[in-house]
C-alpha cells in the first residue's frame, strides 16, 4: 500500500500554556501602522494620516504627531481632515502590511519568551512568567523590552498582569500597570474603565445608557441578569480577566514549511505513475497550508531513482497557491517535458516557507473567469517553456502609429486604416523633390491623406497626414507630413 | 479633387468657386459628452464661415434647440431643427424638420425613443420609423452593403431619403464611401455632404476628447480607440470643404436646406380649454369666477377703486388671451383649497387684484395701495408669473392631480439643466487626464482658484500648485472649459407645461430619475425665450407648519381659524418683529434679518416687505442697505436725480430695492425702450453664467449722460442691476413672502404654544434645530413637557394647562433612532389600554429592541420604570415572550444609581438633541465664572467696545460669500445667544478651534449698534472637554 513518512509539522497543534505562576506582558501598538510609515518615512515632521474606508465614507484610521497638533483624530472624516490641514500627506490603510508587521514583532518577541501571543490586529501577550529570571526579574525585563521596542521604532502601551485577558485590558490604559498579584489584581479589575474592554459599539454603548462606566459597577450586578444582556461569552472572559477560568492561549509559531517523503509501491518510469504518488503528497500539502492558512509560492520535488543520486525539480509559481488540484495541474506541465534518467523509487515534496493567504486581494466571488483562464494559461506556458521565453506582443489602442504595439495586453478593435507591419523608429525623413517627396527617385502618391492628431495629454502630440506611396521600386511605403509644415517622413513599408 | 477615395496628394492652391453649403448634422454640447462646443458657439461659427443654413442634430434631444434659436435669430442664419438617432440595428440616421407637422412628428419620435429606455437612454428600432411624412432624413448605413436593409428605408421613406457622406481623412473613410456610392447607385439614392460636426473650431478637439474619457470613465491614456483619431469634426471653411466633397454633394446640403422652412417661431402655446364650461368664453368664465370670488372677500361690497382696478385687470388680460392661464392657476389652487392644503401664490401677477379675488393670493392689494406697477405690461408682452407655494409635505398631491387631470400626454415637469460646476469639472478633468485623487481633492475643496468668471492664478500658487507646470495649465484650462457644459437633465422643482392637446407635440417627453415622473426636454429660460407658459407647483415649509398651528388654534379654540382670520397691522407683532424676537419668523429669523430688524424697525406691511427684500446678497452686494437705513433713520436727505426717477424711486426712500425698479429705472433714466428693458432682465438673470450685461453698460451709461444723470450715478445704478442679477428679489415675491412672514409672526406672538408645535413637526425646515425652537418657546413662557410614552404622539401637541395656556407636549418624532412605525404601534396600543410597565408596553406595542433603547435612551419610559439607567436595564432584560418558560423571565429587581444632573443633560442632548432639565453650560458655570465668562445676557447688556470674555455651546457657522471670508458664529448659553464675528486672519489663526470646538470661549471685543451686539474675536479656546466632563462629574451641581 501507499506509505506516508515524515509529514514534519504538517498540522499546527496548539501549544499548552502552563498555568501555574504565570505573568503576562500585554503590548499595545495601537498606532502600529504609522509607526511601520515611520520608520520608512521621515514622518516626524509632515502631517500624515492614515485613511480608511469605513461603510460609505473615508476617514481617518490614524493620524501623526504633528496631524494631532493640527487637529486631526481618529475617526475623523477625511473631508474635515483636509479642511484642517490642506496639505495633508494620506496613506492607505493596508490591512496585510499590518497583519505582517505584527508578525514581524512576534518574530521579535521571541526573545524574551517562547510563548508569544498574537493579539490581532495589533497587540501581542508575552508570558513573562517563564522568562523572568532570566532577565533579572519583572521590572528588568519589562524596561528591556519596551527599549528594545523603542530601537524598533515602536512605542506600545504595556501592562502586566497574571492572565493574559487582564494584562490585555490594562493595557489600554494611558499609563503602564504591573500587576503580579492575585490580590491587586480584582481591585484594578474593578476600577477599569469599561472602555478599556474589547467590546462591540452595541455593547459599550448599553453600558453607557445604564450609567455604568468601571468594571467595578458590572461586577456587583447579578450574574444572571448580565449574561442576559451581554452574553455568556462576555461573561466568561469576565472571568478569565478575573482568574475564575483557565484562560488557555494557542501562541505564535513561526512559518512552517512542509516536506514529506513518500514510497512509491513499485518503480515507476513515466510522468503518469508519478503525478499518481504526486497527487497524495499535495493532498496533504495542502491539508497543511490549509490548517495553517497558508500559501506556498515554491515547491521543490525530489525524484530518487533506483541506482543513481537524486535529483530535484523546482517550480515557482506567480502567485502564491494552495489548491492541490491546480498545483497538480503545474506539476503535470512541468513534470511531461522532464525524461526521467532511472525509474523512480520514491518522491520527496518540499516547500519553502508558508506564506499567510492574502485574503484582501480576493474579490467576494475571487477571480473572475476569464482572468483566471489567462493567468492559468500563462502560468502553464511558463511552465512549459520556462521563466523568461514567454511574452506577450499586443496591440494597444493608440491612434499614433509608434504608441500602437507594445509588450503586453492586446487591446480588443484595431486602428482604422492600412498599418504597415514594419515601422521606422524614428522615421525616415526624405528629400524634397521637385513635386514631393523623393527617395532614390520620385514617390507616387496613392492614397490618403488618413489624418492623425491625437496624445496631446501626454506631451507627443502626433498631428499628421499620412499618405501610401510607390517608389521607383514598386514598393509601398507609408508616408507621413507633419501639421503646417513642408518635409516629408517615411515610417513604415507594407510587406 | 474630383474622387474621393483615392488620392487627394498634395494639397493645391485652387481659386475657389463660389460655393454654398449648409451643414446638416451638427451635434452641440446638449448631446452630453460628445458634442464640445454649446449650441450658440457653433451657430455663431456657422455664421461666421458663410455658411448658408445650420441644422443643430443633438442625438435624440431637441435640449439645445432653444439656444441655437435665439442666436440664429441674433446672427440671421437659417436654423434647421432635427436629432440624430443610433438605430439598434446600427445605423445611424438624422432626421429634419421641414415644418411644423414634421417638427412634432419628430418631438413624438424622440419622446416614444425616450419614454422606452431609462433616464439619459433611448431606444429606437428601423420599425419604429413609421409616421414620419415630414421628415427628411440623411442615412449613414452601418454597412452599406447590405442591400435588405437599404431597401427597408428606401421604402419607409420614399424621396426623402439621402445617404450621407462623411470625409473625415480617416483610414478606413476611402473603402466606405466607395461602397456607399455603389448603393447610392443601385438604389438611385441622392448623396449629401455632411460634416458630422462636434465641435465648432479645431481647438476643441482636446475638450472633444476629454468628453469622451469621461463618457467612456476612463483616463485618456486608456480611452484607445474610443477617442476619434482627428480634429475633423469641426466646422470647417468652405474651401476646405470644396476640395474634399464633389460639387454635387455640397449642393445637396443647400436643396435640403431650402426644404426645411420650419423655425421656433412658429410654435404657439394653446391653453388647456376643458376648464370653461360648455358655451362660455374663457373671459365670461373668468369674470363669473373673479365676481363670485369678489363676495367673498369683500363681503360689505367693493370699493369703486378695487372695482376699477379689476376692471382694468380683467380688460388687459382678455386682450393677451391670457384668460385661461389664470383659469389653470385657479383651478389648482381649488383643489389644494379643497384638500385643505394651505397654499399662497406670488409672482408679477399673483398680486393682482384678480387674483385676490380668485384665492390665489392673500395679499389684498389694497395694503400695497397703489406702490405696485401694473401686474403684467402690455408693451413687453411679458408672460404673467404666477408661482405657488404649498406645505411641503402635501406638494405630492397637487402634483397627481395635475398629472390625472390633465394626463401624461398633456402635463410635464419643466427641465432643469445640470451643468458641470467648478468641482464637479475639475474631479471630472482631473480623473481623465490621470491626476490621483488626493491632488484634486486639494484643488477641488478649496475652488477659491475659480472666482466664477477666471481663474486666480495667485490662489492656485498658495496651494503649493505651480499654474506654469504643463500638467497643471492643462487641467486648469480644460476645466475652464468645461465649466458650464450641460451634464444631464434634471426636473425642475415644480414647473409644470400644460398643453391642450399633447405636449410631445412641442417639445420631447422623457424620464426623470424619479420614477412616473417625466420631464421635458427645456428649461423655464428656453420656455420663457418661446413665450411658453409654465405654473410652478412649489413646496415651502412654513406654509405647512402654518397650516399645523392654525389646525390647533382651531381645536382649542373649537372653531376653525384660517389663514385670512389673523388680523392686518396688529401692533403687537411689529413690535416683537422690531426687537428681533424673530426665531421661527419665516424669512426674518437668519441671524442678519435679526440685526437689521431692530434697525429698520417694521412698523406696517410694507416695512416687512422691504425687510425682506433688503436682506439679500443683491441689495448687500449693490450696497443698498446702508444708504437706505441711514435715509430711514433721518441721518441722510432723501433726494432725487429727477422726478422721472423720484417716481420709481420714492417708496423705497430714493434706494433701488427691488427687481422692478431698476428694470424701470433703466427705462425712465436711460430711455431704454421696453423691449431692451426686457432684454436687460433676462441679461441679469443669466450674467453670472453666461456673460453678456456690459453690452448693456454702454447703453445705460450714454443714456443716462444723455439725460443729464452725473456719471457716478450711472455707476451706481449699473452696479446695483448687476448686484440684483443672481440674488435681486421682486417686489412681487417679497410681498407674497412678507405676508407669510408676518403671518408666523402674529401666530408666534399671540399663539406661541400652537406655533411652536407646528414648526417642530414641519421639521426640517428654517434656520434653527429643535433645541433652539424649544428654548425660545419656554423664553415665551411656553411650559414644555418631555417624551413620555404614557402621553405623546409621534408629533408634538398640545395639551390643556394649568390656566387657559395650552401647554406643548414633545412627541415621539423627537426621539433618536425610534422606528416610525415602531412609534406608531405604540400609539395604538396605548388607546386600547394604559401601559402597565416596560415588559406590557414591549410585548402589546411589538418593539423590538432597538425602538426600545431608543425610548429608554430618550428618558421617555421614566413614567413605568424609573429612571434612565433603570430603564436601559430592563429593556435590555426583554426578551421575546415564549410560552414555555414564560415564567422563567422573571429576575429580582437592581438598583441602579440614578444618574446626576449632568449626566441626564448630556444623557438628553444624545438621545433627543435638547434638555428641558438645564442649559449644559448653567450646570458649567460655577467653573465659568473661575475663568472669567460672561453670559450672554451680560455681553447683550455690555457697553460698545468693551473687553470680555464669554462662552457658548456652536450652534451656527456661517460664511457667507458676501463677507468676504468673515466667519459668523451663533453661541448658545442659558441665557441667550452671543453673535460671534471672526475676521479673516482670526480664522486662519484659529481654524482648527473655530471647526472643532463644540464649547467655544471666546475674548474679544463688544461692538454695539444701537441694540444690535456683536462680539468680534480676538482669543479663542476649545473647551469641548468640559462637555465631556459633565457626563463623569459628582453631584455637585445638583
Amino acid at each position: 500500500m501507499w506509505n506516508c513518512l515524515n509529514a514534519v509539522d504538517a498540522v499546527l497543534v496548539p501549544t499548552p500554556v502552563w498555568q501555574c505562576d504565570m505573568l503576562w506582558l500585554a503590548l499595545r501598538f495601537s498606532h502600529l501602522a504609522l509607526e511601520r510609515l515611520a520608520t520608512s518615512m521621515q514622518a516626524a515632521a509632515v502631517p500624515l494620516v492614515i485613511r480608511e474606508q469605513h461603510a460609505n465614507r473615508q476617514q481617518v484610521f490614524d493620524a501623526s504627531p504633528v496631524a494631532r497638533q493640527l487637529g486631526i483624530r481618529r475617526g475623523m472624516s477625511m473631508k474635515k481632515a483636509q479642511l484642517l490641514v490642506p496639505d495633508l500627506t494620506i496613506v492607505d490603510r493596508d490591512m496585510g502590511q499590518e497583519a505582517e508587521g505584527l508578525e514581524h514583532l512576534a518574530h521579535w518577541a521571541m526573545q524574551f519568551t517562547s510563548q508569544v501571543v498574537l493579539q490581532s490586529p495589533h497587540g501581542l501577550l508575552l508570558e513573562i512568567g517563564a522568562s523572568r529570571r532570566l532577565f533579572g526579574g519583572v521590572a528588568a525585563l519589562h524596561q528591556q523590552v519596551i527599549t528594545s521596542c523603542a530601537r524598533l521604532g515602536h512605542s506600545p502601551r504595556t501592562a502586566i498582569a497574571p492572565n493574559p485577558q487582564a494584562a490585555w485590558w490594562f493595557s489600554a490604559l494611558p499609563q503602564s500597570l504591573v500587576i503580579t498579584q492575585d490580590k491587586a489584581l480584582y481591585t484594578a479589575l474593578t476600577v477599569l474603565p469599561l472602555g478599556c474592554l474589547d467590546l462591540s459599539d452595541k455593547q459599550r454603548q448599553a453600558l453607557r445608557r445604564m450609567g455604568l462606566r468601571h468594571l467595578g459597577e458590572c461586577l456587583r450586578l447579578p450574574r444572571a441578569g448580565l449574561r442576559r444582556r451581554f452574553g455568556a461569552e462576555w461573561l466568561d472572559r469576565l472571568d478569565r480577566a478575573l482568574g475564575h477560568q483557565p484562560d488557555p492561549r494557542s501562541c505564535f509559531q513561526p512559518p512552517r514549511r512542509f516536506e514529506a517523503r513518500l514510497e512509491l509501491p513499485a518503480e515507476v518510469d513515466n510522468c503518469t505513475g508519478l503525478l499518481f504518488g504526486l497527487r497524495r503528497l499535495l493532498q496533504e500539502l495542502g491539508g497543511a497550508l490549509l490548517g495553517a492558512d497558508a500559501t506556498i509560492d515554491q515547491l521543490t520535488l525530489t525524484l530518487e531513482y533506483v541506482d543513481i543520486p537524486p535529483s530535484a525539480i523546482v517550480l515557482q509559481l506567480l502567485q502564491p497557491h494552495r489548491d492541490p488540484d491546480y498545483l497538480l495541474e503545474l506539476w503535470r506541465d512541468r513534470l511531461e517535458r522532464e525524461a526521467l534518467q532511472a525509474p523512480v523509487l520514491g518522491l520527496r515534496l518540499a516547500s519553502v516557507d508558508f506564506r499567510l493567504a492574502n485574503h484582501a486581494s480576493l474579490g467576494l466571488f475571487g477571480h473572475a473567469p476569464g482572468q483566471l483562464e489567462e493567468q492559468t494559461l500563462w502560468e502553464r506556458l511558463q511552465a512549459r517553456l520556462g521563466r523568461d521565453t514567454v511574452r506577450r506582443l499586443g496591440v494597444l489602442a493608440d491612434h499614433r502609429p509608434e504608441s500602437a504595439w507594445g509588450l503586453g495586453e492586446s487591446a480588443e478593435g484595431t486602428p482604422m486604416g492600412q498599418r504597415p507591419l514594419w515601422l521606422l523608429d524614428p522615421p525616415e525623413r526624405l528629400r524634397q523633390g521637385p513635386e514631393g517627396p523623393w527617395r532614390d527617385g520620385p514617390l507616387r502618391l496613392e492614397q490618403g491623406p488618413e489624418r492623425i492628431e491625437s496624445g496631446w495629454w501626454q506631451g507627443r502630440w502626433v498631428r499628421r497626414d499620412y499618405f501610401i506611396a510607390t517608389d521607383s521600386h514598386g514598393a509601398r511605403l507609408w508616408l507621413f507630413r507633419q501639421a503646417n509644415e513642408r518635409d516629408w517622413y517615411l515610417h513604415g513599408r507594407f510587406g | 479633387m474630383s474622387e474621393t477615395g483615392t488620392c487627394t496628394a498634395v494639397l493645391v492652391e485652387v481659386t475657389p468657386l463660389p460655393v454654398e453649403y449648409a451643414e446638416l448634422h451638427c451635434l452641440s454640447n446638449f448631446s452630453f459628452l460628445r458634442g464640445a462646443s454649446h449650441p450658440e458657439e457653433l451657430v455663431a461659427q456657422a455664421t461666421g464661415l458663410g455658411y448658408r443654413a445650420l441644422a443643430l442634430t443633438d442625438e435624440c434631444s431637441l435640449a439645445g434647440v432653444v439656444r441655437a434659436h435665439e442666436e440664429a435669430r441674433a446672427q440671421e442664419l437659417p436654423l434647421i431643427i432635427g436629432s440624430e438617432f443610433r438605430l439598434e440595428e446600427g445605423d445611424r440616421l438624422v432626421l429634419l424638420a421641414t415644418d411644423r407637422q414634421a417638427y412634432a412628428e419628430l418631438s413624438a419620435l424622440i419622446t416614444r425613443a425616450r419614454r422606452a429606455a431609462d433616464k439619459g437612454q433611448y431606444r429606437l428600432a428601423i420599425d419604429g420609423l413609421d409616421n414620419l411624412p415630414g421628415c427628411l432624413v440623411l442615412l449613414h448605413p452601418d454597412n452599406p452593403q447590405d442591400q435588405h436593409r437599404l431597401t427597408r428605408y428606401a421604402e419607409c421613406f420614399g424621396g426623402r431619403l439621402w445617404l450621407e457622406a462623411n470625409r473625415l481623412l480617416t483610414g478606413d473613410e476611402p473603402h466606405y464611401l466607395r461602397s456607399l456610392r455603389a448603393a447610392a447607385n443601385h438604389f438611385g439614392l441622392p448623396i449629401v455632404a455632411a460634416g458630422d460636426v462636434h465641435m465648432h473650431r479645431r481647438e476643441r478637439q482636446r475638450l472633444q476628447d476629454l468628453v469622451t474619457a469621461i463618457r467612456h470613465r476612463t483616463t485618456l491614456a486608456r480611452a484607445g480607440w474610443a477617442l476619434y483619431p482627428n480634429a475633423e469634426r469641426h466646422l470647417r471653411p468652405l474651401a476646405t470643404l470644396l476640395q474634399i466633397y464633389p460639387r454635387e454633394w455640397l449642393q445637396q446640403s443647400c436643396a435640403i436646406a431650402e426644404r426645411c422652412c420650419f423655425s421656433l417661431d412658429e410654435l404657439r402655446y394653446e391653453y388647456p380649454d376643458e376648464l370653461v364650461p360648455e358655451g362660455l368664453s374663457p373671459a365670461a368664465h373668468l369674470r363669473t369666477l373673479t365676481e363670485a370670488g369678489m363676495q367673498v372677500r369683500w363681503p360689505d361690497g367693493v370699493s369703486r377703486k378695487v372695482r376699477d382696478q379689476i376692471e382694468h385687470e380683467l380688460q388687459l388680460i382678455g386682450e393677451l388671451n391670457y384668460e385661461p392661464y389664470f383659469l389653470t392657476v385657479h383651478d389648482i389652487v381649488r383643489f389644494a383649497r379643497e384638500r385643505g392644503i394651505l397654499c399662497q401664490g406670488r409672482g408679477s401677477a399673483a398680486n393682482s387684484a384678480v387674483c385676490y379675488a380668485l384665492g390665489i393670493t392673500e395679499v389684498d392689494p389694497a395694503r400695497l395701495s397703489t406702490l405696485f406697477e401694473r401686474f403684467i405690461s402690455k408693451e413687453r408682452n411679458e408672460p404673467p408669473d404666477i408661482d405657488v407655494d404649498f406645505e411641503h409635505q402635501r406638494r405630492e398631491e397637487v402634483i397627481q392631480y395635475i398629472y390625472e387631470k390633465y394626463g401624461r400626454h398633456r402635463a410635464a415637469l419643466a427641465a432643469t439643466v445640470i451643468t458641470y460646476r467648478t468641482r464637479s469639472a475639475l474631479r471630472e478633468t482631473g480623473k481623465a487626464l490621470g491626476f490621483d485623487s488626493d491632488t484634486l481633492e486639494r484643488l477641488a475643496t478649496t475652488h477659491s482658484w475659480w472666482d466664477g468668471r477666471r481663474l486666480n492664478i495667485q490662489r492656485i500658487r498658495e496651494l503649493g500648485f505651480d499654474p506654469e507646470q504643463p500638467q497643471i495649465r492643462q487641467l486648469l484650462g480644460l476645466t475652464t472649459q468645461l465649466i458650464g457644459f450641460p451634464r444631464h437633465l434634471s426636473q425642475h422643482v415644480g414647473g409644470f407645461v400644460i398643453a391642450q392637446k399633447r405636449l410631445d407635440w412641442l417639445v420631447p417627453i422623457e424620464n426623470a430619475a424619479m420614477p412616473e415622473r417625466t420631464v421635458i426636454q427645456w428649461d423655464k429660460d428656453d420656455l420663457q425665450a418661446l413665450g411658453l407658459l409654465k405654473i410652478d407647483v412649489l413646496a415651502l415649509g412654513m406654509l405647512s407648519a402654518i397650516r399645523r398651528s392654525l389646525a390647533l388654534i382651531s381645536d382649542y379654540r373649537g372653531e376653525p381659524f384660517r389663514l385670512q382670520d389673523i388680523p392686518p397691522e396688529d401692533p403687537a407683532t411689529y413690535a416683537m418683529i422690531s426687537k428681533a424676537d424673530t426665531v421661527g419668523v419665516f424669512q426674518i429669523e437668519s441671524r442678519a434679518q435679526m440685526t437689521m430688524l431692530p434697525r429698520l424697525r417694521p412698523a406696517c406691511f410694507y416695512d416687512l416687505v422691504i425687510e425682506v427684500a433688503i436682506v439679500r446678497p443683491g441689495p448687500i452686494q449693490g450696497d443698498m442697505v446702508h444708504p437706505y437705513l441711514r435715509r430711514r433713520q433721518g441721518l441722510e436727505p432723501v433726494d432725487y436725480p429727477s422726478p422721472a426717477v423720484r417716481s420709481v424711486l420714492e417708496r423705497t426712500l430714493g434706494v433701488p430695492l427691488f427687481q422692478e425698479q431698476a428694470i424701470k429705472l433703466a427705462m425712465v433714466a436711460a430711455g431704454f425702450s421696453a423691449g431692451e428693458a426686457d432684454a436687460l432682465r433676462r441679461a441679469m438673470a443669466a450674467w453670472r453664467r453666461r456673460g453678456g450685461i456690459e453690452v448693456f453698460q454702454r447703453k445705460l451709461f450714454d443714456g443716462m449722460r444723455q439725460r443729464g444723470y452725473s456719471e457716478e450715478f450711472a455707476g451706481r445704478i449699473f452696479d446695483q442691476i448687476k448686484g440684483f442679477s443672481e440674488y435681486g428679489f421682486p417686489e412681487s415675491h417679497a410681498a407674497s413672502f412678507a405676508l407669510l412672514a408676518y403671518a408666523s409672526a402674529w401666530l408666534k406672538c399671540h399663539h406661541p404654544a400652537a406655533f411652536f408645535c407646528g414648526l417642530l413637526n414641519s421639521q426640517p425646515m428654517g434656520f434653527y434645530a429643535p433645541a433652539q425652537l424649544i428654548q425660545d418657546a419656554r423664553r415665551r413662557g411656553v411650559r414644555v413637557h418631555p417624551v413620555d410614552v404614557r402621553r405623546s404622539n409621534w408629533d408634538s401637541s398640545l395639551e390643556p394647562g394649568r390656566g387657559a395656556r395650552p401647554e406643548l407636549r414633545l412627541g415621539l418624532h423627537l426621539v433618536n433612532e425610534l422606528s416610525c412605525n415602531g412609534a406608531a404601534r405604540l400609539v395604538e396600543a396605548r388607546q386600547i389600554k394604559a401601559f402597565a410597565d416596560i415588559t406590557d408596553l414591549s410585548r402589546r406595542a411589538r418593539l423590538n429592541e432597538r425602538d426600545l433603547q431608543a425610548l429608554a435612551a430618550a428618558d421617555a419610559l421614566a413614567g413605568l420604570g424609573g429612571h434612565r439607567y433603570q430603564a436601559q436595564w430592563q429593556v435590555l432584560g426583554v426578551e421575546e415572550p415564549t410560552p414555555l418558560f414564560a415564567a422563567s423571565t422573571e429576575e429580582r429587581g437592581v438598583a441602579l444609581p440614578e444618574p446626576t444632573l449632568g449626566e441626564a443633560v448630556c444623557a438628553d442632548y444624545d438621545a433627543l438633541g435638547l434638555s428641558l432639565r438645564r442649559h449644559p453650560l448653567q450646570l458649567l458655570r460655577t467653573r465659568l465664572r473661575r475663568a472669567g465668562v460672561r453670559t450672554a445676557a451680560e455681553v447683550q447688556a455690555a457697553r460698545d467696545r468693551t473687553f470680555l470674555r464669554s462662552a457658548g455651546l456652536v450652534i451656527c457657522r456661517q460664511r457667507p460669500h458676501t463677507a468676504s471670508g468673515v466667519m459668523f458664529a451663533t453661541l448658545e448659553d442659558e441665557s441667550g445667544q452671543i453673535n460671534l464675528v471672526i475676521w479673516p486672519k482670526m480664522l486662519e489663526h484659529f481654524r482648527q478651534v473655530v471647526l472643532n470646538a463644540r464649547l467655544l470661549l471666546v475674548n474679544g471685543q463688544v461692538q454695539r449698534e444701537g441694540q444690535v451686539v456683536h462680539l468680534i474675536a480676538h482669543k479663542l479656546e476649545d473647551r469641548s472637554n468640559w462637555l465631556g466632563e459633565l457626563n463623569i462629574s459628582s453631584r455637585d451641581f445638583r
